[in-house]
């Protein structure tokens, strides 16, 4: 009787959602769409040929060599020379480089009187990545530039490069990037984004398939296909936008860590056994608004307000020990930050499954969320008048 | 038909103008959900992101170290690391496993490493000593707090034990510091000194918060007004035929002046509020985001032509909040943008309103430096009212067309069902 039910509500749903374009548009489309914005657009993993300008006030071989030095990295490029501060800053404001060197007059005549002449280096830091790739870059070529005069001084007094070497760096700083070692900024953002986007549309087409019955007060039939049974109706409306989603979010797994080879040092099975959890968790946020508030405009308002601040809240960006503590308590009311806690697990820690499995529990707790008010709904679909609106 | 004076003709065009100006304003004021999206969240969010972005940096970042030498050295070295604004040490681990499980447990987000060769390496003047660190990648800001701390103190050390070797080799204490440092720099941070993310960030999400808002507000009115009577063109009190100048003025006119306002409170007053970088000149700002209203408005004017339902376009296209802040440039390079998604993101006025509101804002340039944006965005103004003229003109076309057809049809059916009625009584 109840599986009846079940699949008489389920293929109802399914009928409507052939109905309109809207559905197909919003998952399919919107998430294939992102998928191709956000891996094409991250794909060179860190940003590369950086535009930075040099200020030459000096004008000799030293400073030249300096400014070929600098264009000869991979991670800045020189697009332009400048007669003077002012005009390097005035192209910085205009956003056409993040960062520039400034060179002295009498550099080359300083260093070899050992005056200690000084380079500037200036960084646009309202562009946080660009002015700090960029302005990173310049710090080396300067710390480079320092070193190479050394040595020269050095050879000059007839010392061998092994010996200079240890001088010139007593300390050598071996970086391990744990789990991500090219600091690929897509492994870092297209993981937690495309699932964010992905939670995103499950929640608004929820809402608004949920809504829209009572909107065109079709509510009456959803019910009575569902034999009453307001679980079964809930269930069996949801379903098949569960199953849509989670082959999407497969999908988007696969192409990121076995088409486009993302690190996977952990259980990349379980990643999307969460995957499943996490979709359904924004179902039920999407369900349980829809309880609270039966009203389409509203409720479909309410979950963009909250839908938006997903992204934020879920910490992959900001961390959320950096955020105001009532915020922190906040992202508990997340799903996205615990998917991506569970994708940080298993990505780029390589823990077992079941350090993972409190956050996983949290994912399905949600359902339980969509229990207490399920009544109300029920009310709002039997009494059209019952709508505020 | 009766001929006009000029000046009466205008006067009449303007006095419509006013009229649909006041009817739109009361068809905003009179909807939930678009008051909710107007002045709710346009309110709400400027002042609810500078409270989750409420520290510019992280300060004191836990980290553990893994002190294998255990010297002198080594513990100078993490007293320096220590006091770095950057990180804290707040773990010292005996062996890497241990360091490994706190890492684990996310209670530390970097591992310093010191072998048990380092003091020797450092007080053996042929030699190098090496130093291992372990970055958190999770988040950006984690990888570049220990990154920044361990440089920083690699790099003072350089100097200091440089200076010991040179003076080893025979040079006296002036010379060995100028040889270690023959030429030296500093770094200036323009615009963001303390390369805070809020500080970076918030501006062009205040930005994009009115650009959405606007957008999603102005598809609502049009779904809004498409349930009620089938067609954009409806106006309560009376029927606009073709005057679609009037009417997309006005409109766009109400949506001008509400957000004009909710502009001086997001661009001027938040960021005073909160203070984020505000270096501008305020009449610069105001005088800017003239264009990126007006731009917007016939923008999403044109776009909410397609919309034939209030929720429709929020439900499918909110989520290029985040994809138009990409496009803009503000997180990932422009620079490095395909020039596919550059070419994309010219589509936009949020890829210049953004750019041209940092500029101004943040860098503190003149409205005459960012004129770039300006002048694009005047042109987006100029070529979006012509679509959007053009597309309502179109969906009264169609709209008229469509209803003649349905009239036509439903008047075939009236005749059939008669002529059976007939038939049915002939029967009798």
């Amino acid at each position: 009787m109840l599986k009846k039910g079940l699949k008489a509500v389920f293929l109802r749903e399914c009928r409507q959602m052939m109905s309109r374009p809207l559905y197909i548009f919003g998952s399919i489309f919107v998430m294939a769409f992102c998928c191709l914005f956000y891996l094409s657009m991250l794909n060179e993993g860190v940003p590369q040929k950086l535009p930075v300008g040099i200020v030459d006030c000096d004008h000799t071989n030293i400073s030249r060599m300096i400014k070929r030095e600098v264009d000869a990295g991979q991670a800045v490029r020189v697009v332009a020379e400048y007669a003077n501060y002012t005009e390097a800053r005035e192209a910085m404001q205009r956003g056409e480089i993040y960062a520039f060197m400034y060179i002295p007059a009498n550099l080359y005549s300083d260093l070899l009187s050992f005056k200690r002449p000084t380079i500037t280096l200036y960084a646009n830091s309202a562009y946080t990545l660009g002015g700090t790739l960029a302005y990173k870059q310049l710090m080396t070529m300067a710390n480079l530039a320092s070193g190479a005069v050394q040595r020269e001084v050095m050879r000059g007094r007839g010392y061998r490069d092994y010996q200079i070497m240890p001088i010139i760096q007593p300390i050598v700083v071996d970086t391990h990037i744990l789990g991500n070692p090219w600091v690929n900024y897509s492994v870092y953002l297209s993981t937690t984004i495309l699932p964010g986007t992905l939670g995103l549309m499950v929640l608004l087409l929820s809402v608004f398939s949920l809504t829209h019955e009572l909107k065109i007060q079709t509510a009456k039939g959803w019910l009575a296909a569902a034999d009453n049974n307001m679980a079964v109706a809930i269930i069996g409306k949801m379903l098949p936008y569960t199953i849509l989603f989670s082959i999407m979010g497969w999908a988007m797994n696969v192409v990121m860590f076995k088409v486009m080879h993302f690190p996977m040092s952990g259980s990349f099975i379980f990643l999307n056994v969460a995957m499943v959890a996490y979709i359904i968790a924004m179902q039920s946020v999407a369900v349980f608004v829809v309880e609270l508030l039966p009203m389409p405009g509203v409720a479909i308002s309410i979950c963009s307000l909250y839908g938006t601040l997903c992204y934020t809240l879920s910490g992959f960006s900001y961390p959320v020990e950096a955020m105001l503590s009532p915020f922190q308590a906040l992202t508990w009311l997340v799903p996205l930050r615990h998917y991506y806690m569970i994708t940080i697990d298993q990505m780029l820690m390589g823990l077992p499954v079941t350090q993972s499995f409190f956050r996983f529990a949290i994912l399905m707790a949600a359902v339980l969320i969509t229990i207490p008010a399920a009544g109300r709904l029920r009310k709002a679909a039997l009494n059209p008048d019952y709508i505020g609106e | 038909m009766k001929k006009y004076p000029l000046a009466t003709w205008l006067l009449y065009r303007i006095e419509d103008v006013w009229y649909v100006y006041v009817q739109e304003l009361k068809r905003i004021f009179s909807d939930k959900g678009v008051m909710l999206i107007f002045f709710v969240a346009v309110l709400a969010y400027p002042i609810l992101y500078p409270f989750i972005y409420y520290h510019e940096a992280i300060v004191d970042l836990p980290i553990a170290v893994v002190d294998m030498n255990a010297s002198h050295y080594s513990r100078e070295y993490i007293r320096m690391i220590d006091a770095t604004r950057e990180v804290a040490v707040s773990y010292k681990c005996t062996n890497m496993n241990e360091a490994e499980s706190l890492y684990h447990e996310r209670k530390i987000h970097g591992i310093i490493y010191i072998p048990s060769d380092f003091e020797k390496n450092i007080l053996t003047a042929g030699a190098q000593a090496t130093v291992s660190v372990y970055c958190d990648m999770s988040s950006f800001l984690y990888y570049k707090n220990v990154l920044q701390a361990s440089n920083f103190v690699m790099l003072d050390q350089h100097v200091k034990i440089q200076t010991q070797r040179y003076e080893l080799l025979g040079n006296d204490k002036a010379m060995a510091q100028t040889l270690a440092q023959p030429l030296r720099y500093e770094t200036v941070m323009l615009y963001n000194p303390a390369g805070g993310y809020p500080s970076y960030l918030l501006p062009s999400v205040l930005i994009l918060i009115l650009y959405q808002t606007m957008f999603f507000g102005i598809c609502m009115l049009a779904g809004i007004a498409r349930e009620k009577n089938g067609e954009l063109y409806y106006i309560e009190g009376r029927k606009f035929e073709r005057s679609t100048f009037r009417l997309v003025f006005g409109r766009a006119f109400a949506y001008f002046s509400i957000y004009f306002g909710l502009s001086v409170y997001a661009l001027l007053l938040v960021p005073r509020l909160f203070d984020l970088p505000h270096i501008g000149n305020p009449l610069d700002i105001m005088r800017f985001t003239v264009p990126f209203l007006l731009a917007t408005a016939f923008f999403s004017m044109t776009v909410s032509v397609f919309i034939r339902e209030r929720e429709t376009a929020m439900v499918t296209l909110l989520f290029s909040s985040i994809v138009l802040l990409f496009l803009s440039g503000a997180s990932w390079p422009s620079s490095n943008l395909p020039q596919f998604w550059a070419d994309f993101a010219r589509l936009f006025p949020s890829t210049y309103a953004i750019n041209g509101y940092i500029h101004i804002n943040s860098c503190g340039a003149s409205l005459w430096e960012t004129r770039h944006e300006y002048y694009v965005l005047w042109l987006q103004t100029g070529i979006y009212f012509l679509t959007a003229v053009g597309f309502y003109a179109f969906s009264g076309w169609y709209y008229e067309k469509t209803a003649n057809l349905e009239e036509h049809i439903n008047s075939k059916i009236d005749k059939i069902a008669e002529n059976q009625i007939v038939k049915s009584k002939r029967a009798e």
